[in-house]
């Protein structure tokens, strides 16, 4: 077990790595970095050596290698160098911002996997064909909806219409009531086409005809013999979509004021604030590579066939 | 190539496939007709102007008149969300066209070709994997600068990595059929067993995944809009649209449902045909 | 039809009239494809009844039907199935449901994808229980593990709590015979229980099926395409033939007289294993050889650096226009070998020669390939759907020699007539075949280039008996006329008897034995050729 361990991680670092120099050339080498662009501005009055007195203090000076690693090391120590638009540490903005989202993100997974299961379940195990059916298009509409639009309609019509949620003064959990269901409902459509189809694909299997003849009913061949092995390639899927949400976040946290992540994200693109953007870049990466390591490695205790793999492999 | 006639009896079987008519797709196919000739031609749906309004007639309520309603300033929902089809339209089809042209090459060739090749370009894709399509867009739009062209273009390479993965496994599943070890060992060569063999069994799920990438194409570009990166004002964009009309949701609901709506619908419309296209692949075959 | 039943007055199942259909797939045609017209038979009670037919019979659907479990789309249209008393097609679905498993057990055809993979042997078996009554767990778990023990498995309390996978094609049958008699049911459906499984250990699942069901005094209704089975195993056979009754009797009298045109062309092409007749007789030392095989070996890497060895030391050459036979069950490495010969895998050691180059050195070449073709055991599987056969045979034309347009076609439809095929086809896709029609096909782009040697991959074991005979016929032919060599991979030793001339039999990657056919199958050496020899009288 414990080489297969290794080397999830091994590999999960590699890609960490990766995205990190991915994003780096793609933010940071190529021309017309944020500083530049900020401290040209010709209203500001700047000399070019004032210019480059500005890029020395934000660490944006030295060759591209040095910059590289310079930007790095800082990451590794929890230092995302500094915003150039507000002028404060990325790090301090993060401390404030990051909490928000991780709860708006957590809910709307949660959500998100009840509506999904919801969904599939009754659209598989409902009695009557043209119900089933309504459901099994449910998805496919929940997706078209736009997210942006939807989150204004739910101010609109549950907060300003019929006053069930408040949006202005509220708690910080009220607060999360709407943008929980603005990005939940999105996330979950295709979530919930996922577990559809390998529903399924599964119930297709020739196995679970075997278990008809033994004489189980449709219900319980669905639910003893389907679900069992339809639901973890779900998890696996779902699992992914946990980043999709980060990114969610910047439109309904704009919609609803929230002063999380996404927020900072639109405020940074608007202002082109390069070490923002990069820094909730890696958050993302970070979270998705976090979440995947996680399945795999908790994969095989429930995967059986997996599960052999892994002894035989230690 | 083929011909015009051939063309239509394609499209009309494939709308009565399986001997049943199905009205949805029917209806979907319709719309998606509809839009394309609101591209093609604007001025045949409305005589108003899409940027232009009469301050005199502002907020007013959906009528005979204006079919939508008008906004703030006087313009015509209706001619707006007209002129904006082909703004929004376009910007998609450009975006699915860098997505899939880009994207999809990358995946086929990996997938075809297997092995250490396969190994290193999809190594590259699943570290672009890990960010998410959004953000992927916000950084190259960050350096590009704002407007419809490079929205498009955003959205394009952030759904690149995603369609380079599904098409990477099509190629690799029929990599694997025992038809394509035939073509090899009747002497064909990689170029040519991609462009006979490969390339053709994959065409139908590359085309259900290209219609189906094209509604969130419009999405997402709407969003870019909505958050203020796409098509300036006064520019009739949906996502503006929307976002244009958030201050009046209360006095003139109109003024974003409408917008909203539409992508609503060619998101559907889109997704009907989509799957009406893979449907099609699994249902024709055998049974014994 | 005057019924047999003379071992029981009253039949076990009695199904009268039956039809079932698939709705028309194109609009315009209103006709229903049925698939089971009009078919009545009874089962008598007790023994086993063979429901005998090709593919297309409408066999599988019938017993399908029984047990009202249709295939999605199927629609029963009128019969009636009469079970002690009771018109099964009225039956309310809570009512099959109690019927099945309880009353009526199935065995399905496949092993490898009837149980399932993530629940335990014992959870499966178990449930048996559970569905038809109320039982402590602890009695559950006895009777499992008994009925584990009575199937033959070995440690049935291991085997109770082990999954699917981590046993064999074998064993899981065992597992779901041992389901299907656990109520001890008065009537088991087995759908091709053994097609799936090697020769060898098909007797073994067989007998066993035949001890239980005689013990519990259960009727079986065996539904196959194999005569030998048929012949050898029950007393009572339906012959079906798209989808309706072609003659039903006491099996005895169906084999020696039969009464249909039908029948006796089946029972014709049927292989038997006795010595080919007309094929001229070879000794063992092959001055020119077309193919050498010089001490084989081929590993395949493992996880953590191991390898494993799937053929190891194999000798054998070929001499030109003869067919040599690679004989072997699941396991035996006769596909690796035969990767191996078209240079589809480098040799980890040893060396083969065709037509005296040398495979390790030049495999992949065109020079290479233009010598040796290989063709496949699924028609359908090795051609490519959205090409047309046209299409298909001037891309491998092509692919050899810049020729023009013209010429290539004039090829194609020389090599058309060649296999037997009409010029029509030539527009048509392989989804539009048969399986007969496909594999003729395969073999046209083989030998359209001009091979020296046709390697044959279990070409005919796809196939009807019918088609089987006609493609042997085919290749017998082609090779007299244009002196091929083939290698010939098969499981079936009738066949080979038919049409090879020397034999290797392999068994877990290694040579049993090697000779001309004759001497290894009268005179066989090892006990493993004998076993196999058993297993195809």
């Amino acid at each position: 077990m414990f080489p297969y361990l290794l080397r999830r991680i091994l590999h999960a670092l590699l890609i960490l790595l990766g995205a990190f120099t991915f994003s780096f050339i793609l933010l940071q080498v190529m021309p017309g970095d944020a500083i530049t662009v900020k401290f040209q501005d010709p209203d500001l009055g700047l000399t070019p050596q004032q210019i480059a007195e500005i890029r020395l203090s934000y660490g944006a000076d030295g060759s591209r290698v040095a910059q590289y690693f310079h930007t790095l090391t800082g990451m590794l120590r929890g230092d995302f160098g500094y915003s150039v638009q507000q002028g404060v540490p990325v790090s301090t903005l993060l401390r404030t911002t990051l909490p928000v989202t991780l709860r708006l993100a957590a809910f709307s997974f949660v959500v998100a996997i009840l509506e999904a299961m919801a969904i599939a379940f009754l659209a598989t195990a409902l009695p009557f064909a043209f119900l089933r059916r309504m459901l099994a298009a449910l998805p496919g509409f929940l997706g078209a909806i736009p997210v942006f639009w939807f989150g204004i309609a739910l101010i609109q019509f549950l907060s300003f219409k019929l006053r069930l949620v408040p949006v202005v003064g509220a708690g910080p959990y009220e607060a999360m009531i709407l943008p929980t269901l603005a990005i939940s409902l999105p996330i979950g459509a295709p979530l919930a086409q996922v577990l559809l189809g390998n529903l399924d694909e599964i119930a297709a299997r020739p196995f679970v005809a075997v278990v008809r003849t033994k004489g189980a009913g449709a219900l319980w061949t669905l639910f003893h013999h389907v679900a069992p092995n339809a639901i973890l390639p779900f998890l696996t899927i779902s699992g992914l979509v946990f980043g999709e949400l980060l990114a969610g976040a910047v439109v309904t946290e704009t919609i609803f004021g929230l002063n999380g992540i996404g927020q900072l994200t639109q405020q940074a693109v608007a202002g082109q604030d390069v070490a923002v953007l990069q820094a909730v870049v890696m958050i993302s990466a970070a979270a998705y590579v976090l979440i995947n390591l996680t399945i795999d490695l908790v994969y095989p205790l429930f995967d059986p066939r997996i599960h052999l793999q892994g002894r035989t492999m230690s | 190539m083929i011909g015009y006639a051939v063309l239509v009896r394609r499209l009309a079987g494939f709308w009565t496939m399986r001997g049943v008519a199905s009205p949805t797709l029917g209806i979907s196919i319709a719309f998606i007709a509809m839009l394309a000739l609101m591209v093609l031609c604007p001025a045949l749906f409305t005589h108003y102007s899409g940027i232009d309004g009469a301050a005199s007639e502002h907020l007013q309520a959906p009528s005979a008149r204006h079919l939508f309603g008008t906004d703030q300033l006087g313009r015509d929902v209706f001619a707006r969300v007209v002129y904006g089809a082909s703004r929004t339209l376009s910007a998609a089809i450009l975006a699915v066209g860098v997505g899939l042209g880009v994207g999809g090459a990358i995946g086929l060739l990996a997938g075809a070709a297997g092995g250490r090749v396969e190994a290193v370009v999809m190594g590259l894709v699943d570290i672009m994997l890990s960010i998410p399509e959004l953000l992927l867009s916000l950084s190259v739009l960050i350096l590009s600068g704002f407007g419809t062209l490079h929205a498009a273009v955003a959205v394009g390479i952030g759904q690149l990595p995603s369609l380079a993965r599904v098409v990477r496994g099509d190629a690799r599943r029929i990599r694997a059929l025992e038809f394509v070890e035939a073509a090899y060992g009747a002497g064909g060569t990689f170029a040519s067993v991609v462009r006979r063999h490969i390339l053709p069994n994959c065409l139908t799920s590359i085309a259900s995944l290209s219609v189906l990438r094209f509604s969130t194409a419009i999405l997402s570009i709407s969003t870019l809009s909505f958050l203020g990166y796409g098509a300036p004002p006064p520019a009739p964009e949906w996502g503006l649209m929307i976002a244009d009309g958030r201050n009046y949701l209360a006095t003139a609901w109109w003024m974003s449902s409408f917008p909203g709506l539409m992508a609503l619908l060619v998101a559907l419309a889109a997704h009907r045909i989509s799957h009406a296209i893979s449907a099609r692949e699994s249902g024709t075959g055998n049974r014994s | 039809m005057t019924a047999q039943l003379h071992h029981s007055p009253q039949p076990v199942l009695d199904v009268r009239g039956l039809n079932v259909f698939y709705p028309a797939r194109g609009g315009f045609d209103a006709a229903r494809h049925h698939v089971v017209q009009d078919v009545s038979f009874s089962i008598p009670r007790f023994g086993m009844t063979a429901l005998l037919g090709e593919s297309g019979s409408g066999k599988s659907t019938i017993g399908k039907s029984i047990i009202g479990l249709l295939p999605r789309g199927a629609v029963l249209e009128k019969g009636s199935i009469d079970f002690d008393g009771l018109d099964m097609t009225s039956l309310a679905e809570r009512q099959m449901e109690a019927l099945r498993g309880r009353r009526i057990g199935f065995i399905p055809q496949d092993p490898s994808n009837s149980l399932n993979p993530v629940k335990t042997v014992g959870a499966q078996l178990g449930e048996m229980f559970t569905l038809h009554g109320r039982y402590p767990r602890e009695t559950v778990r006895a009777r499992s593990i008994a009925l584990l023990e009575r199937v033959g498995l070995k440690e049935p309390a291991r085997r109770f709590s082990q999954y699917p996978h981590e046993l064999s094609g074998g064993m899981r049958q065992r597992v779901l015979i041992a389901m299907a008699v656990a109520l001890k049911p008065e009537l088991i459906i087995a759908d091709e229980p053994t097609s799936a499984l090697d020769a060898t250990v098909q007797m073994q699942i067989l007998d066993l099926l035949d001890t239980l069901c005689q013990e519990n005094g259960t009727s079986v209704l065996l539904v196959t395409h194999d005569l030998s089975v048929a012949a050898a195993r029950t007393n009572h056979t339906i012959i079906l033939r798209g989808g309706r009754v072609e003659e039903e009797g006491a099996t005895r009298d169906i084999f020696a007289n039969p009464a249909s045109a039908y029948t006796r062309t089946l029972l014709d092409s049927r292989p038997r294993f006795v010595p080919a007749t007309g094929r001229p007789v070879f000794t063992g030392d092959q001055p020119d050889a077309a193919v050498t095989v010089e001490n084989l070996v081929q590993e395949y890497p493992l996880a953590r650096g191991r390898t494993f060895r799937a053929v190891d030391d194999i000798s054998f050459s070929v001499r030109a226009g003869t067919t040599h036979a690679l004989v072997g069950e699941s396991g035996s490495g006769k596909t690796t070998i035969l990767r191996a010969l078209v240079g589809l895998l480098k040799p980890t050691a040893g060396s083969i020669h065709v037509a005296g180059q040398d495979v390790s050195t030049t495999r992949g070449t065109l020079a290479f390939r233009r010598q040796i073709q290989l063709v496949y055991q699924n028609p359908h599987g090795s051609l490519n759907p959205k090409q047309t056969v046209g299409e298909i045979l001037e891309e491998a034309i092509g692919n050899f020699q810049r020729v023009d347009r013209a010429d290539r076609q004039k090829a194609v439809r020389h090599i058309l007539d060649r296999v037997g095929l009409p010029r029509s086809v030539i527009e048509r896709r392989p989804g539009m075949m048969s399986g007969g029609q496909c594999q003729r096909v395969a073999l046209a782009r083989g030998l359209v280039i001009q091979p020296r040697v046709l390697v044959l991959d279990e070409v005919v074991s796809a196939l009807d008996v019918c088609v089987q005979a006609q493609i042997l016929t085919l290749l017998t032919d082609l090779q007299k006329e244009l002196g091929l060599t083939y290698i010939f991979v098969s499981h079936d030793l009738a066949v080979v008897r038919q049409i090879s001339d020397t034999v290797t039999v392999l068994y877990h990657g290694r040579q049993m034995e090697s000779g001309t056919v004759e001497s290894v199958f009268t005179t066989p050496r090892s006990d493993y050729t004998k076993l196999l020899i058993a297993a195809a009288q």
